[in-house]
């Protein structure tokens, strides 16, 4: 007979049974310890629900195991738990915020690989450049990704501003996100002019030569302002070290705390706007119940967040290994100033405006004004309404400002507003002073020896490349607005590997009322504009 | 939900295609490198040309062919690595260069035959890195040096190629009626290929800036002052014979201030009767 004691050992030796029992059962020991394993990685979700998932199903248990990876992990808890339906609709926000944030991250991510194969000094950094670019794996494509991410990460910020003032986002209770956003804007632009220097060519000193002679004509403290961001009166070492510093440190940092509070106030705060039709328009009130019904994050945002992600990065790798090429000109030279001189393309707004009048008053006062009043925008704007019929006067300013900005851009091009000599021009635009061009296009191979001169020259029945190039010169030198123009080519083999090629444009010179002058002889005097270029075999242009 | 399934399985194939890229730009990488490699020392020798030409021709002649009394050839790969064990130089030809553009020459190493700047009381050849106060970086002067180092022999079929080229040049030049190339034009030519440009000045032709020897700007007049100078030592009784004695035979007279056996004595020799010519009554009408 069973004993009390036997009675009160029953359960637990019935367990012990129960468990050796079940741990001989491998299938079940398995799936736990999988299980687990599961709920660590997924942050709260098992197997079952992570299969659920998966298949689109709706979740298993209730309450939604899936809200309890938003209590569980760090990341995750920042993201909000779900979304009103409307506000996650393409044409709303076009993803422009999401993109901005991934731009950063690919950035920060190639950047810090970039980091290692790169010293912020004179002497190595242009040598570095051409270091990661053939000797470093991947070195090409990680540069071209960097700069790539730069570009779009500009433009996408650009676009996600618009979006937000043309849907009246900004307005109650989203005030201080926006002031936060133009404050990114601002980090955005700075982050990559800053890294616009560092590989020490001549596109990149004297973008940021002019960039800073702009901080020169601040009033008052302008010599100050523009010591302090070069470190001595010209671009150097100092100055070098100042733009490294600020683009891998303190703008990173400043950018991730700024997108820290901007999300925060969009994640937690406020949440994504409505459309302005949904929250403010006759909806009818199903369609309107549908609209603001409740989109989970997971799984169905987020999918669609890696799925972008995994997108982008895709087509940037494919642009980077094929068509788009970061450019790289020659060894900065602080006393060679190059004929075409451009801004990075978000700053040609600013070159347009330089243009038109002083530089006190056009690089400085005016751009900071605008920036102010960006950042006064929600402020200064007290019609509470969001739909575009209701706010007609502030569409058609936003619709303006941003064709003022497109025009002033185009005025900030080399080619608008500037004249340049007609010889120095069609030689020019022949063969560039930096980048490529036609001649450098045909290369050491493309060309033949000897003289080849503009009064002569026929353009044979069967003609090369060279014979077009050479006939193009010849009409543009007879066409140019130079009396008894002449022009010569003399190209010979200087080396085994290398030829030169001496161009030539001579013309008479006339004084400023068109008449032509004459030396103490007799003879017209002959103005001459020369320039040698040199083609080696193995120069690749691509 | 069908969204879901849609853009995971999209996922999931772009992610595969990302790793197809990775991969393929990964196979193509040894072949790229190589050829980055070539390309940028290919860039760095035509830059290093266009320096050359920017700084070094006034002494080293148009071509790199030296000027002769002033400035040693350097257009030979060979010749330079020679020059660098000559020297008693531990490492390579490349160090070799660079070193000597750097910091130049304080006094010649064959005085007898190349003078550079000595006569002037300058160093025979300048310092050309910044460090020590000349205008080159580093970076410059060693593409100086590859562009020196790239001087290779010419193949047979390349020699061919430039003779022919030359040829259809001065037969082109005829065809074209020959009143095409002035006095001026022949008289200059003959000046710079011969580096005179190296020694003397002649303010309104470019690539003549030199200051070893005199000026020549308005050496027509000026000949006839020297021939009437009582110190004149010379035989020349025209500035016509002053200036052919002054090409052949130049320690016939040397100008006070000047010293003598730099010019180099065998001009007679080199240059044809015709280009000598040439220069005579192009230089007389210099007035």
């Amino acid at each position: 007979m069973l004993g009390l004691q036997d009675l009160r050992n029953l359960p637990n030796d019935l367990q012990r049974k129960l468990r050796e029992l079940r741990e001989q059962d491998w299938e079940q020991v398995a799936r736990e310890k999988i299980d687990e394993r599961v709920r660590i990685i997924t942050a709260g979700m098992d197997i079952e629900e992570l299969r659920a998932v998966f298949r689109g199903d709706p979740p298993t248990k209730k309450p939604n195991p899936r809200f309890k990876v938003h209590t569980t992990s760090f990341l995750m808890h920042i993201r909000p738990r779900y979304y009103p339906r409307a506000a996650t609709w393409f044409t709303h926000t076009f993803r422009l915020g999401f993109l901005s944030a991934y731009m950063f991250f690919i950035e920060i991510v190639t950047g810090l690989i970039l980091m290692v194969y790169y010293a912020p000094t004179p002497d190595t950094a242009y040598s570095n450049m051409i270091n990661i670019l053939s000797n470093v794996w991947y070195g090409e494509l990680l540069r071209d990704m960097h700069r790539l991410g730069a570009e779009l990460m500009v433009a996408v910020v650009a676009l996600h501003m618009l979006r937000v003032y043309m849907t009246g986002s900004y307005k109650k209770p989203r005030e201080f996100t926006w002031l936060t956003g133009v404050v990114l804007l601002g980090i955005t632009l700075f982050l990559s002019f800053s890294g616009y220097l560092l590989p020490w060519d001549q596109l990149a000193f004297w973008a940021v030569t002019i960039g800073t002679s702009m901080a020169d004509k601040t009033p008052l403290i302008g010599k100050e302002v523009n010591l302090l961001l070069r470190g001595a009166p010209d671009i150097g070492a100092g100055g070098l070290l100042r733009f490294y510093l600020m683009h891998v440190l303190f703008l990173p940092l400043l950018g991730i705390l700024f997108t820290s509070i901007h999300y925060y106030k969009v994640s937690r705060e406020h949440g994504i706007s409505l459309p302005a039709r949904v929250e403010e328009g006759d909806m009818d009130p199903d369609e309107k119940r549908w609209a603001t019904e409740r989109i989970n994050l997971i799984p169905d945002l987020l999918t669609h967040e890696l799925f972008l992600s995994i997108l982008v990065v895709v087509l940037m790798m494919v642009s980077a290994a094929t068509w788009y090429s970061a450019p790289l000109e020659s060894r900065a030279q602080p006393n060679v100033t190059p004929l075409d001189t451009k801004a990075p393309w978000y700053f040609w707004w600013l070159q347009g405006m330089l243009k038109l009048g002083d530089p006190t008053w056009m690089g400085v006062i005016l751009p900071g004004l605008i920036v102010l009043l960006l950042a006064a925008v929600p402020y200064i704007d007290n019609n509470p309404y969001r739909l575009a019929k209701r706010r007609p006067i502030a569409v058609a300013q936003g619709v303006l400002a941003t064709i003022a900005i497109l025009i002033l851009s185009y005025m900030g091009l080399p080619q608008w507003g500037i004249e340049t000599p007609p010889a120095t021009r069609i030689i020019q635009d022949i063969a560039p002073q930096e980048g490529v061009g036609p001649l450098r296009e045909l290369g050491y191979a493309g060309v033949p020896l000897g003289t080849f001169d503009t009064d002569t020259y026929q353009l044979p029945p069967d003609p090369t490349e060279f014979d077009l190039l050479f006939a193009e010169f010849q009409r543009r030198v007879k066409e140019a607005p130079l009396v008894a123009p002449y022009g010569e080519w003399k190209i010979d083999l200087w080396q085994p590997t290398l030829k030169r090629v001496h161009m030539e444009i001579s013309w008479t010179k006339v004084d400023d009322s068109g008449n032509i002058v004459y030396d103490e002889n007799g003879n017209p005097v002959r103005d001459t504009y020369t320039k040698t270029v040199f083609l080696h075999q193995n120069t690749k242009h691509d | 939900m069908s969204m879901v399934r849609i853009q995971i399985a999209l996922g999931i194939l772009l992610t595969i295609i990302g790793l197809l890229v990775v991969a393929w730009v990964g196979v193509n990488e040894p072949k790229r490198l190589e050829e980055s490699t070539l390309n940028w020392e290919a860039r760095r020798i035509e830059y290093g040309a266009e320096l050359f030409e920017r700084n070094c021709i006034t002494c080293h002649g148009m071509d790199a062919q030296g000027v002769p009394g002033l400035a040693p050839p350097l257009n030979s790969r060979e010749l330079l690595e020679q020059r660098a064990a000559e020297m008693g130089w531990p490492g390579d030809a490349f160090g070799y260069i660079v070193k000597t553009v750097e910091g130049g020459r304080l006094i010649s190493s064959r005085p007898d035959q190349y003078v550079g700047n000595m006569p002037k009381g300058d160093m025979a050849m300048p310092p050309w890195g910044e460090q020590f106060g000349g205008p080159l970086t580093q970076f410059d002067i060693e593409n100086i040096a590859l562009f020196l180092l790239n001087f290779e022999e010419f193949t047979p079929e390349q020699q061919a190629m430039i003779e022919a080229a030359q040829q259809t040049e001065t037969g082109g030049e005829e065809a074209a009626g020959g009143g095409e190339a002035s006095l001026e034009e022949r008289a200059i030519q003959i000046l710079i290929n011969n580096g005179c440009g190296g020694c003397h000045t002649m303010q309104d032709v470019a690539g003549m800036a030199g200051t070893v020897g005199p000026e020549l700007t308005n050496i027509g007049a000026v000949a006839a002052n020297r021939i009437a100078d009582p110190n004149y030592t010379g035989e020349a009784t025209t500035p016509e014979e002053y200036i052919l004695e002054a090409i052949v035979n130049p320690n016939a007279y040397v100008v006070e201030g000047f010293p003598a056996n730099v010019m180099p004595q065998n001009f007679g020799e080199t240059l044809s009767e015709e280009d000598i010519n040439t220069l005579v009554e192009y230089l007389s009408s210099r007035k």
